[in-house]
C-alpha cells in the first residue's frame, strides 16, 4: 500500500513538474493567446543552418561564433502594455524561485534590466534577460552553452561595423 | 443384487416407488459400486442430489485497493501525457520556420543581450572610476 502511495505521489509530482516546465515555457503558455505579446522561439536546427552561412563582417563572425553552441532562443516581447512593472517584478521573482542566479541588474530612468543565469559545472546553460520599461516588457532566454564574452563582443563588433559604414558614407 | 433392491428397482421403473425407497436405491448403488447402467444412473442421481458447494469468496480488500491505486496511477499518467503534449504543441506554435526571419530575430535578440551586458559593464566601470577618484582624493 505504501508503495502504491509513493508511486502515485511520484507520478503526480512529475506531472506537476512537467506541466510547469521552465520559466519561459510558463510565460509562453500564459500569454499564448494574448496578441499584445509577441512570442518567438528559434530552434537549434535553425542555429545550425546559420553556421553554414558565409560570414561577411566581423560582427557577423562574432555573432555566429556566439550562437554556435546555443541550442535555442525564446523571446516574449510587448511594447504597449500597462502592467509592465508588475510583470517585471513577477518574472524576476519567478526566475529567482526557479533557482537562477542573478548575474546583474541595471536600472536607469528609462527601464529596468536583469540578467540571470543557470550554471552547471562552470558552464552557463541558460541566460535569461528581463527588461521592464514604460509599457515595455521583454523576457528573453538563451539556452545551450553560453559564452558571455562572445555575446558581449557582438555589440562592440556591430558598433564598429556601424562606424565603418558611416565613414564610407563620408567618402 | 439383493431381492429387495430388485423389487425396489421394479417399483422405480414403473413409477410407484416412494421418495424414501428411491433414496434407498441411490444409497445402495453408491455403497455397492456396480458397473451396470443402473448403477451408473443412480450414482449420478445421488451426485446431482448433493449439490456442489458454491462458496463466494469475497475479494480481499487489499486487492480492490490495489486496483484503485493502479487506476489512479494510470489516470495520473494519462493526464500527464495530455498536459505535456498540449504544452509541447503550444510551444511549437511559436517556432520560427523561416530561416531569414529566424536569423534576423536571433541577431536582434543577441544584440539586445550583448548591449545589455555591456551597459552593465560600463556601469561597473564608471563605479570603479568613481572609487578610484575617491581613493585619489583621500590619498591627497
Amino acid at each position: 500500500m505504501k508503495k502504491t502511495i509513493i508511486i502515485i505521489l511520484a507520478v503526480f509530482s512529475s506531472s506537476v513538474l512537467m506541466a510547469q516546465g521552465t520559466v519561459m515555457d510558463k510565460y509562453f503558455s500564459q500569454f499564448a493567446d494574448n496578441d499584445q505579446f509577441t512570442k518567438v522561439s528559434v530552434s537549434s536546427k535553425m542555429f545550425s543552418l546559420f553556421t553554414e552561412l558565409e560570414t561577411g563582417s566581423d560582427a557577423e563572425e562574432e555573432f555566429l561564433k556566439a550562437i554556435s553552441k546555443l541550442k535555442g532562443l525564446k523571446v516574449i516581447v510587448a511594447d504597449s502594455i500597462s502592467n509592465s512593472a508588475t510583470l517585471y517584478k513577477q518574472a524576476s521573482a519567478d526566475i529567482t524561485k526557479a533557482g537562477y542566479d542573478e548575474l546583474m541588474s541595471v536600472k536607469d530612468a528609462m527601464e529596468n534590466m536583469k540578467f540571470s543565469i543557470k550554471e552547471k559545472g562552470g558552464v552557463i546553460e541558460e541566460l535569461i534577460m528581463i527588461v521592464g520599461g514604460k509599457q515595455k516588457f521583454v523576457l528573453l532566454s538563451l539556452y545551450g552553452e553560453i559564452d558571455l564574452k562572445n555575446i558581449s563582443k557582438i555589440a562592440k563588433a556591430m558598433r564598429v561595423d556601424g562606424l565603418e559604414k558611416l565613414e564610407k558614407l563620408n567618402d | 443384487m439383493e431381492s429387495r433392491t430388485k423389487k425396489l428397482l421394479e417399483k422405480y421403473w414403473i413409477g410407484e416407488s416412494s421418495l424414501s425407497e428411491e433414496q434407498e436405491l441411490k444409497n445402495y448403488f453408491a455403497e455397492n459400486p456396480s458397473l451396470t447402467t443402473e448403477g451408473k444412473y443412480f450414482r449420478s442421481l445421488k451426485q446431482a442430489q448433493s449439490p456442489k458447494q458454491v462458496t463466494f469468496v469475497h475479494p480481499k480488500k487489499k486487492h480492490s485497493k490495489m486496483r484503485w491505486s493502479m487506476a489512479a496511477v494510470i489516470t495520473a499518467g494519462l493526464l500527464t501525457a495530455v498536459v505535456v503534449l498540449q504544452d509541447a504543441r503550444q510551444q511549437r506554435q511559436f517556432v520560427v520556420e523561416d530561416p531569414k526571419e529566424a536569423y534576423e530575430i536571433t541577431r536582434k535578440a543577441l544584440l539586445m543581450v550583448s548591449s545589455g551586458l555591456n551597459e552593465g559593464k560600463n556601469y561597473s566601470k564608471e563605479i570603479s572610476n568613481i572609487n578610484r577618484a575617491e581613493e585619489i582624493i583621500i590619498e591627497n
